[in-house]
């Protein structure tokens, strides 16, 4: 009954915002996004298949997700409010298993009217690193970072709060953010990006994140899952974050009339402190198996994008997790994608994973459709 | 804790406040005047508002002559500029809509919101073509719904747009309000004298039909009497296939129509193919001013069109 509630309202949400045309509706857009995978696993160690059979954590059922789903079906609507302000909202529907989750993603209000800075209230992705922020018809891989899926779960870290971003007035583009939200537990975030242009053509951008727990919360907030590319059926909790740092750093360069371009995005993250109180928020996509929540951890990733013609990208992906003492990689993972975009509304998207958790080899290959409807959507940066 | 982060927002908000109420007012008559900073969409609105302001205006483009208007990237660097500018004027009709939001939205600068005074959409201020009259979507390509947006390549409509602009910087800038009435009024008698000059010299070069690439020059073959045979791009943002290709060279060959031009930017895979199956020559063509050398200016770019069809006709 739920579900069919579920689908009820977004489906009348869909015919609604599509099917009345006027000058002062908003901008609205649908996203598509739709996934086959196949994953394959090397023999596990006797310990780990025994381990690997347990489905359940804290009343959630997990599920191997090979096969067919809806990835995502996202509606965009984006409109000002009146002079002062613009309004944002996107409703998210999700297959979890065998059935769909309609899940608010954002909600929120900018300012336009001070100079240089912008108010920011509702419900919002924060600024963490070059990922946090994006939704996932925009993810550079069809899948985020490992570590964005270790420490804030399926949902990203998203919540309701406030922001207050101040562009300053320096020669080259830099822009800090300050960001407390509500989502498991009270969090603050500190963002600083700056940016400056090489060349016409070419771009190198510096991202700093400071995250904390401001305040833990005794009864954290429930979270619905779906897991995107999950190797195997086991899923452990994520990590109980005190401290986050995060250190981005993004070269770009594309030709004048965006026919060949090409990215190099690294990131480091590091993060410290352990929470007290248990966790009931599961991670997205990849089983983290075997890996317990550690007082602190460390991770770099990097991946490199080429645009090789019009239509043709060709990207690749390197990233390990290090324990606590930052000796051992616990986890690595090394991805590739061939996409094909056949026009800026629609894009197929070819994944290959090699994933190597403790001792362990899994594979995976995920075939993506990436469409959009609606209002034409400003391209990111 | 949260209470101190919450009291330091609530703070942060209140000199924000404060910040923007004095950075609107107005400066006394005693602080030394500062050049307004325009900023312009693309390069050809650059060139027209430049014709207005000569000196007195610092102007700048964000798209460079080379670049097709429709696709450019919303680079931080440009919102830093957007943040800056007094006046921000825009071709409109969807022509920068994939990324140009995306740099108001992020320029932090309540003067050029849409709406606000230090914007100018220059499409407001002439009559569209093709605009959609039934329910369009993507099937038919990348099509701009309120209509083809490449309207500055009609003189034309570059007069109505070169007055809208006039007036906005008088609004902006009365001090100086006689001087871009003044310009105005030069430009458009010379652009009218030109315009006169061109419709002959395109009647004398026989030329009645071409075909284009994309829908770039639908205004200026409006404005000088010229068919459009067809255009090679199968539909709006499509590259045309192979079957495509053969069609539009029959048609070329059953209406002897051997005027092929394209915008310098467009990848010119096809025009070999055109080369090699018929022997067609396609001209690339300046359509934004600064897209090839010789187009330094507004007048300079349309002639170079005039002249790509004069060049059709001597071949």
């Amino acid at each position: 009954m739920k579900l069919l509630n579920s689908l009820i309202l977004f489906l009348l949400t869909v015919n609604y915002a599509l099917a009345v045309p006027t000058k002062t509706n908003p901008d609205i857009s649908l996203n598509i996004l739709l996934l086959g995978q196949k994953s394959f696993q090397d023999k596990p160690s006797e310990k780990e298949s025994h381990k690997g059979s347990a489905h359940s954590h804290e009343g959630h059922q997990h599920q191997s997700t090979d096969g067919v789903s809806v990835q995502e079906v996202e509606l965009y609507f984006k409109s000002n409010i009146d002079p002062y302000w613009t309004g944002n909202i996107s409703l998210g529907l999700a297959q979890h298993g065998s059935h769909f989750d309609l899940d608010l993603e954002t909600a929120y209000i900018d300012s336009l009217f001070i100079p240089n800075f912008t108010l920011r209230a509702g419900k919002f992705y924060t600024f963490f690193g070059r990922h946090n922020d994006l939704h996932s018809h925009y993810y550079p891989f069809i899948d985020p970072p490992l570590i964005n899926q270790k420490l804030f779960g399926f949902h990203g870290l998203n919540g309701v709060g406030a922001s207050i971003a101040y562009l300053s007035p320096l020669p080259w583009y830099s822009e800090a953010v300050i960001q407390t939200i509500k989502e498991e537990h009270y969090r603050g975030i500190l963002f600083l990006k700056n940016l400056w242009d090489l060349t016409d053509q070419s771009t190198l951008e510096l991202d700093l994140t400071y995250a904390r727990t401001i305040k833990e919360l005794s009864k954290p907030n429930s979270f619905s899952l779906v897991s995107i590319n999950n190797i195997t059926n086991y899923i452990n909790q994520i990590d109980l974050w005190k401290d986050l740092y995060n250190l981005s750093l993004t070269w770009k360069w594309q030709d004048g009339n965006n026919i060949n371009s090409a990215v190099w995005t690294t990131e480091l993250v590091y993060s410290n402190g352990k929470l007290s109180k248990q966790s009931t928020k599961p991670p997205r996509g990849l089983a983290l198996k075997n890996l317990k929540p550690t007082k602190n951890a460390a991770s770099l990733n990097s991946y490199i994008q080429f645009q090789l013609l019009k239509n043709w990208w060709l990207q690749g992906r390197a990233e390990v997790i290090l324990d606590s003492k930052w000796k051992q990689i616990e986890l690595q993972k090394y991805s590739t994608l061939l996409a094909w975009t056949a026009t800026e509304y629609s894009a197929v998207r070819l994944q290959y994973d090699m994933i190597k958790i403790n001792a362990d080899w899994s594979y995976a290959i995920a075939l993506q459709t990436n469409m959009s409807l609606g209002a034409h959507p400003a391209h990111l940066y | 804790m949260l209470k101190n982060i919450l009291l330091s927002l609530a703070l942060l908000v209140t000199v924000a406040v404060s910040y923007s109420d004095s950075h609107s007012k107005k400066p006394s008559d005693s602080t030394p005047k500062k050049k307004l900073y325009i900023l312009t969409s693309t390069n050809t609105l650059r060139s027209l508002s430049q014709e207005i302001a000569g000196a007195l205006l610092k102007i700048e483009s964000l798209t460079k002559g080379k670049q097709d208007p429709h696709y450019l990237s919303a680079k931080p660097s440009y919102m830093l500029k957007a943040n800056k500018a007094d006046l921000l004027i825009i071709n409109g009709l969807d022509l920068e809509v994939g990324w140009l939001p995306n740099i108001i939205a992020g320029s932090k600068n309540p003067k050029i919101q849409k709406g606000k005074q230090g914007y100018l959409d220059t499409s407001d201020f002439i009559t569209a073509l093709s605009v959609p009259t039934t329910k369009v979507d993507r099937f038919f390509g990348d099509i701009h719904p309120f209509g083809n947006p490449h309207f500055l390549l009609d003189p034309i409509r570059a007069i109505q747009a070169v007055k809208a602009i006039s007036n906005k910087l008088a609004e902006l800038d009365p001090n100086n309000k006689t001087q871009y009435i003044k310009n105005q009024e030069m430009f458009e008698k010379k652009l009218l004298k030109k315009t006169t000059e061109w419709e002959q010299r395109i009647k004398k070069s026989g030329v009645k039909k071409i075909v284009s690439y994309h829908s770039s020059f639908e205004y200026f073959l409006d404005r000088f009497d010229l068919k459009l045979t067809g255009l090679i791009e199968e539909k709006p943002g499509i590259p045309p296939s192979s079957k495509h290709i053969l069609h539009i060279v029959k048609k070329i060959k059953q209406e002897q129509s051997f005027c092929v031009l394209t915008a310098s930017w467009y990848q010119t895979k096809w025009a070999k193919k055109l080369k090699q199956m018929a022997n067609i020559l396609v001209q690339p063509t300046a359509i934004e001013v600064g897209a090839v050398e010789t187009a330094t200016n507004y007048i300079l770019l349309i002639e170079g069109i005039v002249q790509s069809i004069e060049s059709c006709k001597a071949k």
